[in-house]
C-alpha cells in the first residue's frame, strides 16, 4: 500500500514538472519495435530548417559560399542576399590576388566595387 | 527576438561554467586537505556538487540539442573536432604514464637494487585475469560497434540490447579489476613498482568508470527516443572514447601485466 | 690511477667501459654488489674479492656503504646477492 502511494506520488511529481531530464524526444510512438524516429520528425528549430533547406535542393543554407558575380552593370547589378540591413562584400579584382577589397553594401543603396561592379543588397528570409 | 541567419550556435548565458571552475577548484584544495589533515568532509561537499553541477550542464545541453534543434549539422563537425582534440590529450596523459614505466622499469635505480620487477614483488599471472579482462574489452568495442551498425539500419530493438550487453561487459571489467586490486600482494606503496602500476591501471579503470556513465547516459537517451539514424553524435562520441579507453588497455596490458613478467 | 707520494703508492678505481658516464654511481653499486658475491662464494680472504672491496671502498660515499651493510644485516638488502 505504501509503496503504490510512493509510486502514485512520485508520477504526480513527475508529470507537474514542465520538463524532465528522461522526457521522450518523439511522443507518439505508436508500437514498440517501430525503430528510431524519423531524422525530420525529431529534429526541430534551426537543425530542421536546415534540413528542409536542403531536401528541397539548397545546398548552402546559411549562404557561407563565394558568389560568383555575374555582369554587374549599373542597370543589372549583382544581388547579394541578406536577412539584415547590411552586409559586408569583397571583391577579388586580379585573379591571382590575394588581397580581397572589402565594403559594407546596405539596403538600398546599390554599390560599386574598387574594380567597377555593382552590388545590391536583396533583402532575404532569416532562417530562425 | 534576434534574427539568426548563421550556422553557429551562440550560447545562451549559463553559471555552469563557473560553478564547476570554482568547484574544481575548490576539489583540489580539499583533496590537499584529505592528504595532510584526514579531514575529508569539504571533498564530499565538492564531489557532490561537481557530480550535481555535471548533471545540469548535460542536462542543459541536451535540452539545446534535441528539444531546441541548435545542433545543426555545422555545430555537429565542431563538436566531433572537440572530442578528438579531448581525446588526444587524454592520450599525452596516458603517454606520460607510460613514460614514467619505462624510464623507470628499462633502468631500474639502484634503490630497486637495479632489478626489475623489484626484489619479493609477487606479481599476478598476466595470462589469468588481464588476459580475461582483454578480452571483455575487446568484446565490449566489438558490441559497441553492432549498437552502431544497429543504429544506422534503424532497428531500436537491437540497438538497446547490445548497448546494455556492452554496458554489462564493462561493469564486468570493472568487477574483475576490483576483485584484482583486492587479492594483488603488493600495494600503491611498494616502491615505484606499485606507485606507477597502480597509478596507470587506476586511472584505466577510472577511465573505464566515466566511459561507462557515458554509456548509460546514451542508453538511456536511446530509450526516450533521442537519437534518429543521422543525428545520434552523442552516442558516437561515447563509442569513441570507448574504443580509445579499449586501446589504451591493450597498451597497459603489453607493458604492464605482459612484458612485466 | 696510480701516484707515489713518499714511497707510498696511492691507487683508485680504474676506469671502468661498463659505465662511461660522469655519473658513477651504478659503478659504485655494481662493485659493492660484486663484493657481496665474491664473498659469499670465495669467502672474505680471496684476492678477487678484496679488489672488488677496494674499488667500492673508494667509489662509493661512506655513509651509502654504512646504510647497505645495516640493509644486508637486516636482511632486507635490495639487490639479489
Amino acid at each position: 500500500m505504501n509503496s503504490r502511494l510512493i509510486v502514485l506520488g512520485s508520477k504526480l511529481a513527475f508529470r507537474s514538472s514542465p520538463r524532465m531530464f528522461t522526457t521522450s524526444a518523439a511522443r507518439l510512438s505508436t508500437s514498440k519495435d517501430e525503430g528510431f524516429p524519423d531524422p525530420l520528425d525529431l529534429a526541430t528549430g534551426i537543425e530542421k530548417k536546415e534540413m528542409l533547406l536542403r531536401l528541397a535542393g539548397n545546398d548552402d543554407p546559411y549562404n557561407l559560399k563565394s558568389i560568383k558575380r555575374g555582369v554587374g552593370t549599373k542597370e543589372t547589378p549583382n544581388e547579394i542576399p541578406s536577412a539584415f540591413e547590411a552586409r559586408i562584400v569583397g571583391c577579388v579584382c586580379e585573379e591571382d590576388s590575394s588581397h580581397v577589397k572589402w565594403m559594407w553594401l546596405h539596403s538600398g543603396e546599390p554599390k560599386r566595387c574598387f574594380c567597377g561592379h555593382w552590388f545590391k543588397l536583396v533583402y532575404k528570409e532569416a532562417l530562425v | 527576438m534576434m534574427k539568426i541567419n548563421q550556422p553557429y550556435f551562440i550560447l545562451n548565458l549559463s553559471p555552469w561554467p563557473i560553478l564547476m571552475a570554482l568547484n574544481t577548484f575548490n576539489l583540489m584544495i580539499s583533496n590537499i586537505m584529505i592528504m595532510n589533515f584526514k579531514f575529508n568532509m569539504m571533498s564530499l561537499m565538492n564531489m557532490f556538487m561537481i557530480i550535481s553541477i555535471s548533471i545540469l550542464w548535460w542536462r542543459d545541453v541536451i535540452r539545446e540539442s534535441t528539444f531546441q534543434g541548435n545542433h545543426n549539422f555545422y555545430i555537429m563537425n565542431l563538436i566531433k573536432f572537440s572530442m578528438i582534440l579531448f581525446i588526444i590529450s587524454e592520450m599525452f596523459l596516458f603517454i606520460s604514464f607510460f613514460w614514467n614505466f619505462l624510464h623507470n622499469s628499462l633502468a631500474p635505480s639502484i634503490e630497486l637494487g637495479l632489478n626489475w620487477p623489484p626484489k619479493n614483488i609477487n606479481f599476478f599471472n598476466p595470462l589469468l585475469i588481464p588476459l580475461l579482462n582483454t578480452i571483455i574489452l575487446l568484446t565490449s568495442s566489438f558490441t559497441v560497434t553492432l549498437t552502431h551498425l544497429y543504429l544506422l539500419n534503424n532497428s531500436k530493438k537491437k540497438t538497446i540490447i547490445f548497448m546494455n550487453l556492452t554496458i554489462i561487459l564493462s561493469i564486468y571489467f570493472l568487477m574483475l579489476q576490483m576483485l584484482e586490486y583486492n587479492q594483488a600482494t603488493f600495494t600503491f606503496s611498494d616502491s615505484i613498482f606499485g606507485s606507477s602500476f597502480y597509478m596507470a591501471t587506476g586511472f584505466h579503470g577510472l577511465h573505464v568508470i566515466i566511459g561507462t556513465i557515458f554509456l548509460m547516459i546514451n542508453l538511456l537517451r536511446m530509450m526516450k527516443l533521442h537519437f534518429s539514424f543521422i543525428h545520434h553524435i552523442s552516442f558516437e562520441l561515447a563509442a569513441w572514447y570507448w574504443h580509445f579507453i579499449d586501446i589504451i588497455w591493450l597498451f597497459l596490458y603489453m607493458t604492464f601485466y605482459w612484458w612485466n613478467n | 690511477m696510480v701516484l707515489e707520494v713518499d714511497g707510498v703508492k696511492l691507487e683508485t678505481a680504474p676506469w671502468d667501459p661498463r659505465f662511461p658516464n660522469t655519473n658513477q654511481t651504478k659503478y659504485c653499486y655494481q662493485s659493492f654488489l660484486d663484493y657481496q658475491r665474491c664473498k659469499k662464494i670465495r669467502g672474505e680472504e680471496f684476492d678477487a674479492c678484496q679488489y672488488y672491496k677496494r674499488v667500492s671502498k673508494s667509489i662509493c660515499p661512506n655513509a651509502w656503504i654504512d646504510k647497505w651493510n645495516t640493509q644486508i644485516e637486516e636482511n632486507r638488502f635490495p639487490g639479489n646477492i
